[in-house]
């Protein structure tokens, strides 16, 4: 009963509809709009105290490991908490030159020497960082 | 609104049928579409007439006419007996409170979640169980964002009914790229058509700041330089003149590029834009947000330009990054437990402007909100809280904009209505009025970037953009390039000494008060 009820609520509905004039962009899947799993939060949110030097340690730790997709993520992860710290950026730098990507490393150069604020040992070690990726 | 008649309409086309239907069911009577009465189903119906004017949390009694109207057609049908009609018709409308929502339910937010993945996955993988989203939205950001929308969309709607007012909001943390929170409509949980990502309306004003930008790095001019703001007319293509003119005709004479900017003058702007070239300024809103850039005809110095608000952001970004440019993104990783692996979206940047000519644009985008357009949103925020900001409004206030940051957020605001009717809202007292109780809520580090080594600072009257000093009446410090020629004086411009008030004040802070 509840289906025909429905079915003809619908037709009833399409009598007085417009015509589609949906926007564009592409249209969003039939599934429930909820994630099958919900978004997992980061993992600093359970890390005690210092988050940001937990997360640099953890990060170094990963870097000697010769993991350097994980050694960034986990500095991407501190940056969330302390986007403005220039010794995150210049570390994150660092580490890309390591994985071989020398634009990112020079562009992250740069992004630290824009948060420098004119500390002179910040400043020193970005020009090294760009002068080894050039 | 309108999307949702469309989603009605789609529900003629196969599976999707129910699909707006069966949100609104839950949005409603929070239960699903197969477990609805008829006189549930009734008032889906009625709503399809107008979502907004049927509101049934708004005006249940005139969505309750109409609802019996709806049954009656049913029972005329032959869909529902006229005894089951006329029992359903004498019930409540039985909605639910719309704080009862689901927590964790953001279909805006994970609109956008999808369509990022949908680059790198098939739809099966989508709906596949174990494949979790490390997703970069804030909880606490979202719901101070949906507050701050929801409840300034009513307060300016105030008692008018029509156009229906809509809105977007977008909050991100400008260093990394991260979309903390993502409002795709002023009802929240209701995956309808989301303005944030799709509606793509004329920017207005919001566009100034890449003809200033494109000013500053050409080295052509500071923040100090005098323009003139007058009339002008500029020969179009096509054989005809455009004037552009300034809101309320107003004339302002010659005044620097700070206030210009601060006071969002179109004379001004139209001048500087073509002085420099508008193809530079095309150039750079392609660097800064889009990656194409737009045509350059005259009329883009002034925003004739349409964006959604996702790209405003995506330019904006660019700006409070200091000159850096990072994708916005709503993903860290996907982590997918079938195939045990982990895919991670990382933080990629590049440089799409100037840091030095950046810097310089953002001091004056704090000027909007200290002395300009942004002034009356600004006493909404406690007066150590530096942020830079600009509004827009487009022509015959169809959009009200503003996008604004401090250290680590922006945020940007759109206001419009779905059929793109005058809302009779500016910039600054519609948008920017909502952007401040965000800012307010959300409680961002102060605007408060690193002054690079190569600049310098000059004291300017900020009405005329005369030479002036500390001591003066009306003085600003601008930064400029330390090779900028600036004529230094230790008069206050018109000859006059400081006045007894700046003496005093100047005294105060000398002894550190």
């Amino acid at each position: 009963m509840k289906a025909r009820w429905l079915a003809a609520g619908l037709a009833i509905a399409g009598c007085v509809a417009a015509p589609p004039t949906r926007p564009g962009g592409p249209r969003v899947g039939d599934e429930s709009p909820r994630p099958a799993q919900p978004p997992v939060s980061a993992p600093e949110a359970s890390l005690p105290g210092d988050a940001t030097g937990a997360l640099i340690a953890q990060s170094r730790a990963e870097r000697a490991a010769g993991s350097h997709d994980r050694a960034a993520a986990s500095l991407e992860r501190a940056l969330s908490i302390d986007p403005t710290r220039a010794d995150l950026w210049l570390e994150l730098g660092e580490v890309e030159l390591e994985a071989g990507d020398r634009e990112q490393a020079i562009t992250l150069a740069q992004k630290a020497l824009s948060l420098a604020g004119g500390d002179a040992a910040i400043e020193r070690r970005a020009a090294e960082l760009m002068a080894r990726a050039r | 609104m309108l999307a949702y008649v469309n989603e009605v309409y789609l529900a003629q086309d196969g599976s999707r049928a129910v699909h707006g239907f069966g949100l609104a069911s839950q949005y409603y009577f929070g239960k699903p579409l197969t477990e609805l009465e008829l006189e549930e189903i009734a008032l889906l119906v009625a709503l399809v007439r107008g979502p907004s004017y049927y509101d049934p949390r708004k005006h249940p009694d005139r969505v309750l006419a109409r609802r019996n109207l709806v049954l009656e057609q049913m029972a005329e049908r032959g869909a529902a007996s006229p005894a089951a009609a006329r029992s359903a018709a004498r019930r409540p409308l039985g909605v639910i409170d719309s704080s009862a929502r689901q927590a964790g339910y953001y279909p805006a937010f994970m609109d956008l979640v999808r369509r990022q993945l949908r680059e790198d996955y098939p739809d099966e993988a989508l709906t596949r169980r174990g494949l979790r989203v490390f997703a970069t939205l804030d909880p606490a950001t979202q719901a101070a964002a949906e507050q701050a929308l929801v409840d300034g969309i009513d307060r300016l709607e105030g008692a008018r009914a029509e156009p229906a007012l809509e809105g977007a909001a977008i909050v991100t943390n400008p260093h990394t790229g991260d979309v903390l929170a993502l409002l795709g409509g002023r009802r929240s949980n209701f995956d309808g058509f989301n303005r944030a990502l799709d509606a793509r309306r004329q920017v207005g004003s919001l566009i100034k700041p890449m003809v200033y930008l494109a000013a500053l790095e050409s080295g052509s001019y500071t923040l100090a330089s005098v323009v003139e703001d007058a009339p002008i007319d500029v020969p179009l293509a096509n054989g005809t003149v455009w004037s552009p003119q300034n809101f309320g005709n107003e004339v302002h004479g010659r005044v620097p590029l700070v206030r210009a900017l601060a006071e969002s003058m179109n004379t001004a702007t139209v001048r500087v834009g073509l002085d420099i070239g508008i193809d530079r300024v095309a150039e750079l809103i392609g660097r800064t947000g889009r990656t194409q850039p737009p045509d350059d005809y005259p009329s883009l110095l002034l925003g004739s330009i349409a964006m959604t608000p996702l790209e405003v952001a995506q330019m904006y970004n660019s700006l409070a990054n200091g000159g850096f440019r990072v994708p916005l993104r709503a993903v860290q990783a996907v982590v997918d437990g079938e195939q045990q692996s982990v895919e991670r979206y990382p933080l990629e940047i590049g440089a799409a402007a100037d840091p030095r000519a950046v810097y310089q644009l953002n001091q004056a985008l704090v000027q909007v909100m200290e002395r300009g357009t942004g002034r009356l949103a600004r006493r909404k925020l406690p007066a150590d809280l530096t942020v830079a900001g600009k509004t827009g409004t487009s022509d015959e206030l169809r959009d009200s904009w503003f996008a604004g940051f401090g250290n680590d957020r922006l945020a940007v605001i759109w206001l419009g209505a779905d059929r793109n009717e005058s809302i009779g809202l500016t910039g600054s007292t519609g948008a920017a009025s909502i952007a401040a109780e965000l800012i307010d809520a959300l409680k961002p580090a102060a605007y408060r970037a690193m002054p690079p080594a190569e600049l310098d600072q000059a004291w300017i009257d900020y009405v005329s953009g005369a030479a002036s000093h500390a001591r003066c009446a009306g003085a600003l410090a601008v930064p400029i390039p330390k090779d900028a020629r600036h004529r230094r004086t230790f008069g206050c411009p018109g000859g006059e000494g400081p006045n007894l008030g700046t003496r005093l004040r100047s005294w105060l802070e000398g002894r550190g008060g």
